[in-house]
């Protein structure tokens, strides 16, 4: 048998990195700096463009665990907010810039448009647009728009479901207080 | 927070030796022996070492964080005692990885589950990568100490739940299942390992091997982290250290030089190729960083008639590794079925979905049963695993494809999970995978799982284990470091921890660590201060 332990330094895997080093940058520089445009978050905390994406998510993805009458349902999504801020905070600086841009990549137009379909805002679509926008993401054929569901998907649930505020909707007591 | 005696609180009180990197470090420190790192490896070292009379000092990027500080609350753990806050993945976020980062490492949040290496992994070892002493009678000695020395015994309680369902699937299909050895003294069967055990009956190098080490005199830095070392004609001149903050900023231009006799990498997989990258180490053979591997893991939900309320009880009591020798080693790859205990943060994330389909999922939670599959990557031509990069900023990310062979593992697993899931009596069984759905018999599940496309995206998996990246061998050419772990090229760098392990374990690796390195320390120990010395 023989084991890949002795790979040469021009291995498949180093110009798979090198390709997608390259692929990253031709993307990046084809939007022309729009992702930085408008940052998801920057000195600490989310951005209102930020928010923004964050709160048509949340609208989405906890849709029918969100409260009806619509002053409590505003309430827990800017609830949602804080604690969203409060995860975002302990990851490292390195992780929050990939967030900051995947927000910004999310929030202009004319990349939102690319990678979600949504022809406006997140403020204004409505939750079934959003919807649709996601399940569209979520089982797309580019891994890259797969990840971008995956990211903004799972950061809304743990942020919502670590957050003992919302355990009452799951059936979790809570930890034995000793 | 806990309300019950703190004995680390308490030994910091009796002067123990502890210094928060944040809030400042020295400019230089001299010692016998630094170690980089606080969990399995670091602290089994740590122990011998200062037995043997030696000037230790541990070095700990994460927090100080001790049993009253842990309040059982996902929010609080992911974001203090887990690598990048909870977030740490690989390069295409295609595996979620859960590492320890905090004093104690990952034996703080592990699930306690102690198992011995598989001889097969051993033999294997000792075939491909020159390791003649890694066989099960040459180790046994060292795993009966370890075991000894940090509790670990079969789980005596009945298993919770959620576990009983795989023994009970399982022995109705004629697959073994056993009891899983827990590294506990004492268990409230609270639950809650994964956030760090309030009551101290986790055996973890918290409460063991590092509060050893204090009282025996060694020094503690935590939020501190090693930079890089000074290498110059194949020996270490110093370590260069940082104070950091809770997310691994740098406080300041501060650097701390440590000057030692020797030095012991202990940072775990991925935290340790990376330390020697940055100081750039010596590769003759380019081996550093690769061969990294996990346990790429399946899961598999069902949802039952009886409450099962898979948070409560000792997460991890029944096993089975029947599907890792239904076939052979280098063959299709075999797996491990074990439970996932199930707190809400984390079940939001293994149940996947959104909208409706997430709160329809969520409203069965509470009768929610969670299985996995342990996938044993590294033994076939095409399972070379993964590979560690360094980032701009010198951290270091996990590169690691998940491959058509891995993901046959994963297919096959979804289906053994399924049929042990049913036979235990399972209304619906829901596999974690983008395009799978509840399904409600066993046909149904078997002729939908052949369907799903195997593709990493879609397919949810993560990992909880991370071994190799600067593997033991025989020869040179065959590691990074010798089989006792000091480095090839390197004469006073020893590497102590999950990261020699040239394969994937095919088990929790928590014990291979402590068994392995039991003897490692236990040899540098004599030579480094000519005495003979045990750890229990």
């Amino acid at each position: 048998m023989t084991l890949k332990d002795t790979t040469p330094p021009s291995s498949p895997k180093r110009r798979w990195l090198l390709k997608s080093a390259l692929a990253l940058g031709a993307v990046g520089a084809a939007l022309g700096g729009a992702v930085f445009w408008n940052r998801g978050f920057t000195n600490g905390a989310l951005t209102d463009a930020g928010k923004e994406v964050l709160k048509g998510v949340a609208r989405a993805v906890l849709a029918d665990m969100l409260p009806t009458d619509p002053a409590a349902r505003e309430a827990k999504l800017e609830g949602q907010m804080v604690r969203l801020n409060q995860v975002i905070q302990t990851m490292p600086s390195s992780a929050q810039g990939e967030l900051a841009a995947l927000l910004g990549l999310l929030v202009n137009a004319p990349t939102r448009l690319m990678v979600t379909g949504l022809s406006s805002s997140w403020a204004k679509a409505s939750t079934e647009e959003i919807s649709e926008a996601l399940e569209s993401m979520r089982i797309h054929t580019l891994p890259t728009t797969m990840l971008s569901y995956h990211a903004v998907r799972d950061l809304t649930c743990i942020a919502f479901f670590t957050n003992p505020d919302n355990w009452a909707l799951t059936g979790y007591p809570g930890p034995l207080d000793i | 927070m806990s309300k019950l005696p703190d004995p680390f609180r308490a030994g910091i009180e009796r002067g123990w030796k502890t210094t928060d990197g944040a809030l400042g470090l020295p400019e230089k420190i001299n010692c016998d022996v630094v170690i980089v790192g606080t969990g399995a490896g670091a602290g089994i070292t740590a122990e011998l070492l200062t037995k043997a009379g030696l000037d230790v000092v541990l070095i700990e990027e994460g927090p100080l964080k001790t049993s009253s500080d842990f309040n059982q609350k996902e929010s609080e753990a992911y974001a203090q005692l887990y690598q990048e806050g909870g977030t740490r993945a690989t390069l295409d976020k295609g595996l979620t990885l859960l590492q320890g980062r905090c004093v104690g490492g990952t034996t703080v949040v592990n699930w306690t589950s102690s198992f011995r290496t598989p001889p097969t992994t051993l033999k294997y070892w000792q075939e491909h990568f020159g390791l003649k002493d890694f066989n099960v009678e040459a180790l046994a000695p060292w795993f009966t100490q370890a075991e000894q020395r940090l509790n670990m015994t079969a789980w005596e309680a009945a298993p919770n739940a959620n576990n009983e369902i795989l023994r009970t699937g399982a022995t109705k299909l004629g697959i073994p299942a056993h009891v899983i050895p827990r590294n506990v003294k004492g268990c409230w069967n609270l639950g809650s390992c994964g956030m760090g055990c309030p009551t101290n009956a986790k055996q973890s190098m918290l409460v063991t091997t590092i509060p050893a080490a204090l009282e025996a005199g060694a020094r503690l830095f935590h939020q501190t982290r090693a930079e890089k070392f000074e290498i110059d004609n194949g020996e270490v001149k110093s370590l260069q250290c940082v104070g950091v903050t809770i997310n691994g900023d740098r406080v300041n231009d501060k650097v701390m030089h440590i000057t030692a006799k020797h030095y012991v990498v202990s940072g775990g997989a991925i935290n340790s190729p990376a330390l020697l990258k940055r100081s750039k180490a010596p590769d003759p053979h380019d081996l550093l960083g690769k061969r990294t591997f996990v346990h790429p893991v399946a899961f598999s939900s069902a949802v039952f008639e009886q409450k099962i309320e898979g948070w409560a009880g000792a997460p991890q009591s029944i096993y089975s590794d029947h599907f890792l020798y239904t076939q052979a080693i280098d063959g299709p790859i075999g797996y491990k079925l074990e439970a996932t205990p199930i707190h809400p943060g984390l079940t939001s994330k293994l149940l996947g979905g959104m909208g409706a389909t997430l709160a329809e999922r969520f409203k069965h939670y509470p009768n929610t049963q969670m299985m996995l599959a342990l996938v044993r990557d590294g033994f076939h031509a095409d399972a070379s695993g993964g590979e560690v990069f360094l980032k701009l900023d010198g951290s270091p990310v996990l590169h690691y494809p998940l491959t058509d062979y891995v993901l046959d593992g994963f297919r096959r697993a979804f289906l053994s999970m399924a049929e042990i899931q049913f036979a235990a009596g399972a209304k619906s069984v829901l596999p974690l995978h983008e395009q799978a759905t509840h399904y409600t018999s066993w046909a149904e599940a078997k002729a939908g799982i052949e369907k799903l496309d195997m593709k990493s995206q879609l397919t949810g998996a993560g990992s909880a284990h991370i071994m190799g990246g600067c593997r033991m061998g025989g020869t040179e050419q065959q590691g990074v470091v010798k089989p006792d772990g000091v480095h090839w090229q390197i004469k006073n760098l020893s590497v102590h921890d999950g990261s020699v392990f040239p394969t994937s374990i095919g088990a929790n690796p928590q014990l291979s660590i402590y068994g392995i390195v039991n003897r490692m320390a236990t040899q540098l120990a004599k030579r480094l201060s000519g005495k003979d010395v045990t750890l229990v």
